[in-house]
């Protein structure tokens, strides 16, 4: 499952309304596991930024991280697409 | 944040101490701007978070810059609030309890020292998070599962040391603690258990030490700053079967609890069950807005209507089994037949075996995630929560009793009522989350009203919080009264006699030592 459909579905079953809610929903999306930090100096500049952003803000802002889950809330309620609130694709 | 000098210190000997640590962890890592000591604050804080401000941090990288570090602030006569990484939300963060401690940040000491998948331990130190953790085990696929909180941000040793929970069996995490490395006091460094020899193998293997056992002492404790423990870890099962059963009503938690309880106590269950409220899953839905757009608690009829509207039962048992295939099976039966002689629909059934991927968010399967604290979001605005944490004895009576108090006295506050029972053996873990607004000071004096009132009836009925806010630490010490409060005397004379001027954690969990004793008054909620 790519990181888009994986982080749909973790949205939809967020987001479930009253006729959404199963009794027996289906599987949530597997883990997703963070870049290791980029070694070195953590004022120097030049270091990997996806991995920086990745171990550091990864822990919410991946996807169905708590971050991602509450952006999600944020983009819908001002009419704007739900995959704007995983930030690693903006 | 502005700057509050620890007690009895003035500018220039408290620049003059920073200056000496710098000299230690180098400039980089002393961190004194009005932003640094905002990193430091509490982000949750009932109230201004300059009730309880750090004056600066310092985050020493090895056990020789801790012990450093502990000397000078002997030396310099500043106070130290150690911790691990300062996730501690809802019961203080990373702030400390006595106004103007310097933090001592131990979040760079990160090292996973040693993972042992044949015995099924790893050796950690104190700035290794639950993700990293989770992570190395997985990189290197290890047959180990964690046993994680609901916010898996922090530390894993710094949850056990403060007594945290998880959902699994391995979830009264501080009894997986094993062999710790200690800086006291005065800088001396001391190893527990069979570490206390030289190059002993059993260090992080056998639980108890040769005379008297010291290293639970060194947790929720203000006695030495742990630089590295090791973990027991849960080996990876073959198999699992969680169970879900929606149970329907409030009182239906008395029988819920007569019926799990023996089955955990016998070990039939092995996990930590958590029985949560409705409210609970109400809380990743939506804002309370959402669902109920006035102030005051949710009245009861638009409660019944919600659990019908959401198909939700008023409380929920989530429960996992875990092993071989066969075994569980067979422990399935007798966890249905049980249930089944008080609720007839039979539970929701979701298998995992080995191989499978564990979803994102599963706390009973050890997999780390943050998502839980969507909860603050439930009030709106820069939400944030505290728990109230009684432990009971884990019987109908007992948790009925407790339900009743404390859902009449948050009722009488006028607040949703959000509740959990975890059964853990013998005894349930009560923890009501209270959920505020930071910017609404009406809200946050009525959650001050109503904490002190569930400390204090709960008490009178014979029942004691095991964890509390930084605001709370002496309130809830002054419940544990038995013969003049003999255990808070005993705290006392041990930190005096290893903590003279009183450099560890002042105050912590309502110790204080000789030398602060009189800021005990300051910094209650």
């Amino acid at each position: 499952m790519t990181p888009i459909a994986r982080w749909a579905l973790g949205a939809a079953l967020t987001l479930a309304q009253a006729g959404m809610v199963l009794a027996d929903p289906p599987p949530l999306p597997p883990y997703q596991m963070r870049a290791p930090a980029p070694p070195g100096d953590r004022l120097a500049p030049g270091r990997d930024g996806k991995a920086l952003f990745e171990n550091h803000c990864g822990y919410c802002h991946l996807t169905f991280g708590m971050g991602t889950n509450l952006l999600v809330k944020q983009r819908l309620a001002v009419g704007a697409s739900p995959a704007s609130a995983l930030l690693a694709t903006i | 944040m502005k700057l509050v000098l620890p007690p009895r210190l003035g500018p220039r000997a408290f620049d003059t101490a920073l200056s000496a640590f710098a000299g230690v962890v180098g400039k980089d890592w002393v961190l004194s701007s009005d932003a640094d000591r905002d990193a430091y604050a509490d982000i949750y804080a009932p109230g201004p978070a300059e009730q309880w401000p750090a004056s600066a941090a310092v985050a020493p990288a090895s056990v020789k810059e801790v012990q450093a570090i502990v000397r000078l602030a002997n030396e310099h006569k500043v106070p130290l609030w150690p911790v691990s990484r300062g996730k501690n939300l809802g019961y203080g963060t990373a702030a400390p309890r006595m106004a103007g401690s310097v933090v001592l940040d131990l979040g760079r000491m990160n090292r996973i020292i040693d993972i042992d998948p044949k015995l099924a331990y790893c050796v950690l130190e104190p700035g290794v998070s639950f993700f990293d953790l989770h992570e190395a085990i997985a990189r290197e696929n290890l047959p180990l599962w964690l046993s994680v909180p609901g916010n898996a941000w922090g530390s894993v040793l710094g949850n056990a040391f403060e007594h945290g929970i998880g959902y699994t069996p391995y979830g009264l995490h501080a009894r997986n603690l094993c062999g710790f490395e200690v800086v006291l006091p005065d800088g001396d460094l001391v190893r527990t258990g069979m570490g206390a020899m030289t190059g002993n193998h059993a260090w992080h293997l056998h639980p108890l030490s040769y005379g008297p056992t010291f290293d639970l002492a060194f947790t929720q404790s203000s006695l030495g700053v742990v630089t590295r423990a090791g973990l027991w870890l849960q080996p990876a099962p073959a198999a699992s079967l969680e169970l879900v059963f929606d149970i329907p009503h409030e009182d239906d938690i008395g029988w819920v609890i007569d019926t799990i309880a023996p089955l955990k106590i016998s070990g039939t269950i092995d996990q930590n069950v958590f029985i949560p409220s409705w409210l609970g899953k109400m809380v990743l839905k939506g804002q309370r807005r959402d669902f109920w757009d006035k102030p005051g608690a949710i009245p009861d009829w638009r409660v019944k209507e919600l659990l019908a509207q959401y198909k939700l039962g008023y409380w929920q048992v989530a429960l996992r089994l875990y092993g071989e295939d066969s075994v569980i099976r067979a422990k399935a039966d007798i966890v249905r037949a049980a249930m089944a002689r008080n609720l007839a629909a039979p539970p929701a059934e979701h298998w995992w075996h080995s191989g499978d991927e564990r979803n994102a968010i599963d706390t009973t399967m050890g997999v780390p995630s943050a998502v839980p604290l969507q909860m603050s979001d439930w009030v709106g605005g820069r939400g944030a929560h505290m728990g109230f944490s009684p432990v009971v004895p884990a019987t109908s009576e007992h948790v009925m009793g407790q339900l009743k108090r404390s859902r009449a006295i948050i009722a009488a506050h006028d607040v949703d009522f959000y509740a959990s029972f975890t059964i853990g053996g013998r005894f349930a873990t009560n923890i009501n989350m209270l959920m505020f607004d930071r910017d609404q000071p009406e809200q946050i004096a009525n959650m001050k009203s109503l904490f002190n009132a569930l400390i204090g009836e709960t008490a009178k009925a014979g029942y004691g919080e095991y964890r509390t806010h930084l605001g709370w630490m002496d309130t809830v010490m002054d419940t544990y009264d038995f013969n003049g409060h003999a255990l808070r005397r005993l705290n006392e004379r041990i930190k005096d006699a290893l903590d003279p001027n009183g450099v560890l954690s002042p105050g912590k969990q309502g110790v204080w030592p000789a030398a602060w004793r009189d800021q005990a008054k300051e910094g209650r909620a």
